[in-house]
């Protein structure tokens, strides 16, 4: 019974003490915006911080993990910490060998039907539990903020291929990625670090000129 | 890391898996040592496994863990000078310290 409770994200009550707007999607729960729609976008496109916790997560580990994700009409990527996307949106992260970390859309289509198979799956493979919060920092200033706590330079990572490093000291996966021609960077993070990296990122954004937005300029579905 | 002009850089590290990484995602581990069989073993060669180390300034191998990719890898270090020589996975070939 994977979707019988709202996922919920681990900020969902520092969003709601700040105002921010929920709704249910694909069994989780997002805030749509924080400020007004235009302004949100606005944000986006300078310097955003958007929470994504309510994305739905999976892990594979085993020999047969590969072979499993491919007979179920999967791309995988072939090298260690590179990704590739899901049919219906989302990404699928090479961890090691025999590992794999997927992400769904915000619809949650890919990773139910997975999820059903994968439990009653003989193989050698098993469901990893993951529960990490995902944010989404945007926009052009985004490498700026990155760069105020974090040891990489972002300049000459890989798109789309995940770094592990620590943010404002807390361990974390981040992606590199591209949204309406802004750079983006898909933070992953423990949930029990994640009020804290959360804060401390939104300060950082609001010192350069940027601040929190709401989900719904990221998926319209939301709005 | 103190330079004589008195300006500090930041230590580096190589991890085999992640590459160049700054020393605050890395923990110690440890001395690489070999556990003797637990079965065979005298009393005498069991308690210098668990409470002897080995403390002569030189090469060591040491284990390191690179906390954000969860990588446990070998390190020759030079605890004399505190330099990193060679970094590697156990068991694995060997990448440059």
């Amino acid at each position: 019974m994977p979707n019988a409770v709202t996922r919920s994200s681990p900020i969902q009550h520092l969003l709601e003490s700040r105002g921010a707007k929920f709704r249910d999607v694909g069994g989780s729960s997002y805030a749509v915006h924080t400020d007004s729609e235009e302004d949100d976008l606005r944000t986006l496109e300078r310097l955003g911080l958007c929470d994504l916790s309510g994305l739905h997560k999976l892990g594979v580990k085993g020999p047969d993990s590969e072979t499993w994700l491919t007979s179920k009409g999967l791309d995988v990527p072939s090298d260690v910490f590179a990704s590739c996307s899901l049919p219906n949106g989302g990404t699928i992260v090479r961890l090691g060998a025999g590992e794999f970390f997927l992400e769904d859309d915000i619809n949650n289509t890919t990773l139910l039907a997975l999820a059903d198979r994968l439990d009653t799956h003989k193989g050698k493979l098993v469901r990893v539990e993951h529960q990490e919060a995902t944010f989404l920092l945007t926009g052009r200033r985004s490498l700026e903020a990155l760069a105020q706590t974090c040891g990489i330079n972002f300049r000459e990572v890989t798109s789309r291929k995940v770094v592990f490093t620590r943010v404002a000291g807390v361990s974390c996966g981040i992606h590199p990625e591209t949204f309406r021609e802004v750079p983006a960077y898909r933070l992953w993070v423990d949930p029990s670090y994640a009020v804290y990296v959360w804060e401390t990122v939104a300060e950082i954004c609001q010192s350069l000129d940027g601040g929190e937005i709401g989900a719904g300029c990221i998926y319209f579905e939301l709005l | 890391m103190p330079l004589r002009s008195g300006i500090s850089i930041m230590k580096i590290i190589t991890c085999p898996i992640n590459g160049p990484r700054p020393l605050q995602e890395f923990h110690f581990g440890g001395e690489v040592r070999t556990m003797p069989d637990p079965n065979s073993a005298t009393d005498e060669q069991w308690a210098d496994y668990v409470f002897n180390r080995e403390g002569e300034p030189g090469l060591k191998r040491e284990w390191w863990y690179h906390v954000p990719s969860g990588t446990w890898f070998i390190a020759e270090r030079d605890n004399r000078t505190d330099e990193f020589v060679r970094t590697f996975l156990y068991g694995a070939e060997e990448c440059d310290g």
